[in-house]
């Protein structure tokens, strides 16, 4: 075996450092705008595939993606069997029921990284949080705590993504979600359930794999 | 007889395996040690007023009695009647709507609710890290690592799971050392016929979320296990508890309504409460006084005085010994 660092670099809406960043709701004169603060989610069930789509081989390691506004690119690093170039990932978005019910965990699902939730078991798989600017309202913070395992309000969705370079790029496209902001739907989901479902899908979709 | 397991985690012949039999062994007792000390230590709270144990006493089967619902920081009042703890090992989700899906994880809950302990993992971890009394516990399960959040998890999880009850009454009249009196025998027919249906032989529950008919509290709404299941058959519906140490765990219900065991068969033997029960009951209890008092006395053969005053499971030293 031998170690692939996979390079990853994620985007929002084309912005390869989007914390903090103010993304337009709307046109002028209005003026309603969205901030980007947290982003993190989880990535897993790593399925590699070669150029004929043979699954090669699988890492079933988690890894906890932390969107920021200074770091532009993370590693994903993976035990990959020598002489072996895959060209093709599918990955979940969000973890399985067993990473959800296995209790105390550590590195990446260690609860000390703030995606456990206490009250009820089991992790965020994506958290989103910011503030929701709409003209002529006061500021609204929105917190979306998107997780669940059981059926059938799962959060995990399988993504497919070429590798080249050994890098992948993944820009996440919100214009989906911001409809559902300017729509004056939820603005804070903490649990999980349909609308929980709903919404990680929603973003979860909104994810686009670009080429280097 | 009468036993099955290995002797630190055996259990009488006439239980099932535990459920969490696999986890228990994959603890050391060095952790159970330490878990020990953590869950008589205050320091666990944002204050160090609250322990573990504040609610969880172990003279009363780690129950909160006489209280309806469990105390936090600052007087602060919980959400819930705090449930003994005793035979977790034989159940596979924790807190009274099942929230928690695995015993490592149920401290994640008292530990950073703000009605209770209101603090945070990461600071719990500073604090115990840079205690004497925790390093010398910490040396003795590994080397060059700080307590880590997996560890300290693990180690509550390893003392609490081996709170085991199995020696009241009831239990030697099980293995043939002891008989009833003539109106427990009586109490135990009549519980057999009205009561095993949820509170099931030998640990006295079914581990089932029922719910029992009681009446709607506007000042404690509580949906019970619908908010986590999200199904409407599951609203107002609690985790059924074991009955064992029964005498020592009052008040009782979710919401500590009831004060005595005698308010406790009186609502179940209202017909219009009955009536409402769900699942496994479908008749209603026609329990006469004579009845219930039969069934009280019954009840208090599941009793387990020694359970109580077991040394191993009382407040330890700085070692997690016994004192």
């Amino acid at each position: 075996m031998r170690l692939l660092n996979l390079m990853l670099l994620m985007a929002v809406n084309g912005f390869a450092k989007p914390i903090n960043c103010t993304f337009k709701l709307s046109l002028p004169p209005q003026q309603d705008s969205f901030q980007l603060e947290v982003f993190k989610c989880y990535l897993s069930n790593f399925r590699f595939y070669s150029q004929s789509n043979e699954l090669i081989f699988t890492d079933s390691n988690a890894f906890l993606i932390e969107l920021s506004d200074s770091v532009l690119t993370h590693t994903i690093t993976i035990d990959c069997p020598v002489n072996v170039t895959p060209k093709t990932i599918v990955y979940s978005i969000g973890l399985d029921s067993v990473s959800n019910t296995s209790g105390a965990l550590s590195g990446a699902l260690d609860p000390l990284n703030g995606m456990f939730w206490t009250w009820q078991s089991g992790y965020i798989h994506l958290k989103l949080e910011g503030t929701f600017f709409k003209t002529g309202r006061p500021k609204t913070a929105l917190e979306f705590h998107l997780g669940g395992y059981r059926w059938p309000n799962a959060t995990l969705i399988d993504k497919q993504v070429d590798i080249k370079y050994e890098s992948i790029i993944v820009d996440i496209q919100l214009s989906n979600f911001l409809k559902h902001l300017n729509k004056g739907l939820s603005t804070k989901i903490m649990s999980p359930g349909p609308l929980a479902k709903q919404v990680f899908n929603t973003i979860s979709n909104s994810f686009v794999p670009m080429q280097p | 007889m009468a036993f099955k397991g290995a002797k630190q985690h055996h259990w009488p012949s006439y239980f099932p395996e535990p459920v969490q039999a696999r986890i228990q062994t994959s603890y050391t007792p060095e952790m159970r040690a330490l878990g020990r000390v953590l869950f008589y230590d205050p320091i666990l709270s944002a204050d160090s007023s609250v322990s573990c144990a504040s609610c969880h006493n172990p003279y009363t089967a780690f129950a909160h009695t006489d209280h309806a619902l469990s105390h936090g920081i600052g007087d602060s009042i919980g959400k819930r009647n705090a449930p003994a703890l005793f035979n977790l090992a034989w159940q596979s989700a924790f807190m009274l709507d099942g929230a928690v899906n695995h015993i490592e994880v149920q401290a994640l809950a008292p530990l950073t609710a703000t009605n209770e302990m209101a603090e945070t993992l990461e600071h719990v971890l500073t604090k115990l890290n840079r205690l004497p009394r925790y390093q010398a516990l910490n040396a003795s399960i590994q080397q060059g690592k700080s307590i880590s959040s997996s560890l300290f998890l693990k180690s509550l999880a390893a003392f609490v799971l081996s709170l085991n009850s199995f020696e009241s009454k009831y239990d030697s009249v099980k293995r043939h050392q002891s008989t009833f009196s003539a109106q427990e025998a009586k109490g135990y027919e009549k519980f057999k016929q009205y009561c095993n249906a949820c509170h099931v032989e030998p640990l006295f529950t079914n581990h089932t979320y029922q719910y029992n008919g009681l009446s709607f509290d506007p000042q404690h709404p509580d949906l019970g296990r619908y908010a986590i299941s999200l199904k409407p058959k599951d609203s107002f519906a609690f985790k059924v508890p074991s009955l064992r140490n029964i005498s020592y765990t009052y008040p009782y219900m979710h919401d500590g309504r009831y004060k005595t065991l005698q308010a406790v068969l009186k609502h179940y033997a209202e017909k219009q409460v009955s009536a409402k029960l769900n699942n496994n009951v479908t008749t209603v209890f026609p329990l006469s006084a004579n009845d219930q008092v039969d069934i009280i006395a019954f009840l208090k053969t599941l009793n387990d005085v020694q359970f109580l005053f077991n040394k191993d499971n009382l407040f330890p030293n700085d070692k997690g010994n016994n004192p």
